[in-house]
């Protein structure tokens, strides 16, 4: 299996499978067109991921390699047909608020859809249900209401 | 980056907008009431989630209740809408029409009045009336159901 390296902002790196990186469109569109694919010592270097991120980031996409590549956004949708799978479940219950947030930024960068689906799928069900004052407290926003409220 | 933890208020619009779509109508009403942000970030992707938006006929106000209260939130940025003319005696027409009056990215309005309905010339002329002057109106179709709908609208000369 092909492997390749990835730095983090920070300066770490991380190796992982061409196939698990490929996730990334982003990263997959960076190694066609500098013909990085056949460069076994190349370094992607992402500049606005984190090292800890990025250990989550490739953790997800590990599992995920295999799954079927680009579908569009409907496509997922109707296949997942809204649920997340227990893997994923299992996966973004053991990250922390300004971690989910850190991977929604980070799978909008490298264009991962099915992690940018997952987070916010996830922050979606932290505001399901709850009142516009509920959720100032579980996001700890601090603005004050509009004036006329109700 | 690195060493900051991230707040809800440091995603981008992008990511804040993607969320939306997994949000029911009550949620997004909620969410829009939270702060400013939000409630901009909801205007920004309004004509997406709503690519028209539909105020129809009613019984009772409940049933467009959620709708209503939405529209108050976005109503500036809503571009295209519907309005089904039939509402209970309850419906808030005046806070309706001013919402309506600053309806500044409006670019098309449908008013669809079943026959049933004409009676309620009231509320068509005061809509209508609150429609002039908006900036980016491109088209404004009044729809009827049939022949007879239509001639009893001209006999109680609308505009």
């Amino acid at each position: 299996m092909e492997r390749i390296k990835l730095q983090s902002s920070d300066g770490e790196i991380f190796e992982t499978d061409v196939q698990a990186a490929k996730c990334s469109i982003t990263i997959k569109t960076m190694l066609e067109d500098c013909g990085l694919d056949e460069d076994d010592n190349a370094v992607v270097p992402l500049s606005n991921v984190s090292s800890n991120t990025l250990r989550n980031v490739i953790h997800w996409a590990e599992h995920h390699m295999d799954d079927e590549p680009s579908l569009d956004d409907d496509e997922a949708e109707s296949l997942s047909n809204g649920m997340i799978s227990s893997w994923d479940k299992e996966f973004i219950s053991k990250v922390d608020q300004a971690m989910l947030f850190q991977l929604m930024l980070a799978a909008n960068y490298l264009d991962i859809k099915g992690l940018l689906e997952l987070t916010c799928r996830t922050v979606a069900k932290m505001i399901k249900g709850k009142t516009s004052a509920e959720i100032r407290q579980v996001f700890n926003i601090r603005q004050h209401p509009f004036d006329h409220g109700q | 980056m690195e060493s900051k933890l991230l707040n809800i208020m440091d995603l981008n619009d992008y990511c804040l907008g993607r969320i939306l779509k997994y949000l029911d109508i009550e949620d997004l009403v909620n969410f829009g009431e939270t702060c400013t942000r939000f409630r901009e970030v909801l205007g920004e992707w309004i004509n997406v989630l709503y690519p028209e938006f539909e105020i129809k006929k009613c019984y009772g106000l409940h049933e467009i209740e959620w709708e209503l209260k939405l529209f108050f939130i976005v109503s500036g940025a809503i571009q295209r809408m519907k309005f089904v003319i039939g509402q209970p005696v309850a419906f808030p027409v005046n806070r309706f029409c001013n919402h309506v009056k600053s309806m500044d990215s409006l670019e098309y309005f449908t008013i669809y009045v079943g026959y049933h309905d004409v009676w309620q010339f009231g509320i068509i002329d005061k809509v209508l009336s609150a429609l002039t002057n908006l900036p980016k109106l491109k088209s404004l179709i009044f729809s009827c159901d049939t022949q007879r709908t239509a001639l009893f609208i001209r006999r109680c000369k609308l505009h």
